[in-house]
C-alpha cells in the first residue's frame, strides 16, 4: 500500500501558479478575441468560488448530515439548471423545470446506483462520497445539456422546414423530432467519446490524478476513474433525454407548432 | 375534399391572410398564385394546422381541422415545403427515412417504383446511389416528388414545386403531377409560374 502525503500549496505559491493565466490572457488580448473580459471574470469567479467551497465543504464534512448534504446537492442542481439556461439562450419557462427534473432523476438513479450498489456504502449520503460524486455528475450533466439542448433548439429554429416537412407528411411529433435529437446527442457526446477513447493514453483524468495525489494506489484510482466515466456518461445521457422530452411539451402547441422558445426574437 | 371557410391567418399582430374561403374538389389540380408575401405558403401550412388561424374553419374530407384531427389529416397528405434541407447522407437513406413516415420499407419493390418515378421526372436511376450533397437543387426537388408519390397520399400540398427548375425539368414535373391527378390525387400547389398555373384545373389568386 502506497502512502504518500499530499504537498500543500501555500496561498503565496497558489498566487505564483495563477500567473500562468497571463499566457491565455495575453493571446486573448493580442488577437482581439473579445473574450478577455469574460476570461478574467471567469477566472476570478473560479478562484473565489473554489475558496468559498473549500470553507463550505469543510463544514459539510464535519457535520456529515444527510439532510444538509441533500440540500447542498439540490442547490447545486438549481445553479446548474440556471447556468444551462443562461448558456443555451432557451426561455426559462421552457427549460427550467425539465432541466431540474433531468438533473435530479439522473443523479439520484445513477449516483445512488454507484454509491449503494457498486461501492456498497453503508451510508450513501456520507459527505465524503455523496458530495463529490454528485458534483462530478452535475458538472458533466451541465456541460452535456448545454451543448445538447442548445443544439436541439437552435437547429430546430434554423431548420424548421425539415420538422414541418416530417410533421406535415404524417410523422408523429416524436418521429419528426428524431433528426434533431440525433444531432443534439451526436454533438454533445462526440467530445466525450473521443476523450474516452484516448483516456490513459493521451489524457490522465482529474479524478484519477486527484486520488493518486491524495494517497490512493494507482489501481484503486483507476477503478474509480473507470466508474466515474461510466456514471457521468449514463447520467448525462439520461438527463439530456429527460430534459429534451419534458421541454418539448412546453415548446410546442397542440398542433405541433413551435412556440417562441429562444430568448430575444426566437 | 378541401374547404376553407372564412379563415384568417395571424402571426402575432400581423394578419397574413384575411377572411379567405375556398373549395377544392376531389381530383382537382389547384394552383395558388399571388404576389410575394400575400400568404400563399401560410395558406398551405394552414391546411395542415401549421399556421395559426384566428378565425374560420378548415375541413378536409370528414375532418374539421383541430388539435385532435390534425394528425389524421396529415396522414392523408404528401407535403413538400420550399427550400428543404435533408439531414441524410445519401439519396437512398433519405428515401428510407421518408418512407418510414408512411410505415413503408424501402425494399426492392419500393426501389423499382421509385426508379420508375425518377425516370418519369427526367432523372436517371443512378441518382439513388448518389450522396445528397452531390445532386442539384432541381434534382432534389424532383427526387422529393418521386419519393412522396410512393406514400400514395390522397392530397398533395406543394410549395413552389417548379421553382429553380429549367423548362424541360418543369415540364417533367407538370406531366408527373397531371399523371397523379389522373390517378385521383388532389393537388394544391403554390406557384409564381404562370405556365404552371395555366396547366392546373383551378387557379386561386390571393
Amino acid at each position: 500500500m502506497m502512502t504518500m502525503a499530499t504537498i500543500d500549496i501555500s496561498y503565496l505559491y497558489l498566487g505564483v501558479g495563477l500567473l500562468l493565466l497571463l499566457v491565455p490572457m495575453y493571446y486573448l488580448w493580442r488577437y482581439e478575441t473579445g473574450l478577455l473580459k469574460g476570461f478574467c471574470v471567469g477566472a476570478v469567479r473560479m478562484v473565489l468560488q473554489m475558496l468559498f467551497i473549500g470553507v463550505y465543504l469543510r463544514y459539510l464534512f464535519e457535520w456529515d448530515n444527510p439532510w444538509v448534504n441533500c440540500l447542498w446537492v439540490l442547490i447545486m442542481v438549481y445553479i446548474a439548471a440556471e447556468t444551462a439556461i443562461t448558456r443555451t439562450k432557451v426561455r426559462h419557462r421552457v427549460l427550467m423545470g425539465p432541466l431540474v427534473v433531468g438533473f435530479v432523476v439522473a443523479s439520484v438513479l445513477v449516483g445512488l446506483y454507484f454509491l449503494g450498489i457498486v461501492l456498497q456504502l453503508n451510508n450513501i449520503f456520507s459527505a465524503q462520497y455523496f458530495i463529490p460524486i454528485m458534483g462530478i455528475l452535475l458538472g458533466n450533466m451541465l456541460t452535456v445539456n448545454v451543448i445538447a439542448v442548445g443544439t436541439f433548439y437552435s437547429t430546430l429554429q434554423r431548420e424548421q422546414n425539415l420538422y414541418y416537412f416530417l410533421l406535415g407528411n404524417g410523422a408523429s411529433q416524436r418521429e419528426a423530432l428524431i433528426p434533431f435529437v440525433r444531432q443534439a446527442i451526436a454533438k454533445s457526446f462526440s467530445p466525450t467519446i473521443a476523450n474516452m477513447a484516448v483516456m490513459g493514453l493521451v489524457s490522465l483524468p482529474g479524478t484519477m490524478i486527484g486520488q493518486i495525489l491524495g494517497g490512493s494506489t494507482p489501481d484503486v484510482a483507476i477503478k474509480y476513474q473507470i466508474m466515474i466515466v461510466v456514471i457521468t456518461m449514463s447520467a448525462s445521457m439520461l438527463s439530456l433525454i429527460i430534459a429534451i422530452r419534458l421541454s418539448v411539451k412546453r415548446a410546442f402547441d397542440g398542433y405541433g407548432r413551435m412556440k417562441r422558445v429562444m430568448k430575444g426574437n426566437g | 375534399m378541401l374547404h376553407a371557410d372564412n379563415i384568417t391567418i395571424q402571426y402575432g399582430d400581423e394578419h397574413v391572410l384575411d377572411s379567405f374561403s375556398c373549395n377544392i374538389g376531389r381530383g382537382a389540380f389547384a394552383c395558388v398564385t399571388g404576389a410575394s408575401g400575400c400568404g400563399k405558403t401560410s395558406l398551405l401550412k394552414a391546411f395542415l394546422g401549421m399556421a395559426p388561424l384566428c378565425r374560420g374553419t378548415i375541413r378536409i374530407d370528414e375532418h374539421v381541422l383541430d388539435e385532435h384531427s390534425c394528425n389524421a389529416i396529415r396522414k392523408k397528405v404528401a407535403y413538400l415545403p420550399q427550400d428543404l434541407a435533408l439531414p441524410y447522407d445519401t439519396v437512398a437513406e433519405a428515401a428510407v427515412h421518408i418512407l418510414k413516415i408512411g410505415n413503408m420499407r424501402f425494399d426492392q419493390s419500393a426501389r423499382l417504383l421509385l426508379v420508375a418515378n425518377l425516370q418519369r421526372l427526367g432523372l436517371e436511376a443512378d441518382l439513388l446511389d448518389k450522396r445528397l450533397c452531390e445532386i442539384s437543387g432541381g434534382q432534389r426537388q424532383r427526387l422529393m416528388l418521386a419519393v412522396l408519390a410512393l406514400l400514395n397520399r390522397e392530397l398533395w400540398l406543394l410549395d413552389e414545386p417548379t421553382a429553380a427548375l429549367d423548362i424541360a425539368s418543369r415540364d417533367y414535373v407538370i406531366d408527373f403531377l397531371l399523371e397523379q391527378q389522373r390517378q385521383g390525387k388532389t393537388i394544391v400547389a403554390v406557384s409564381h409560374d404562370m405556365w404552371f398555373a395555366s396547366q392546373c384545373s383551378v387557379i386561386i389568386r390571393l
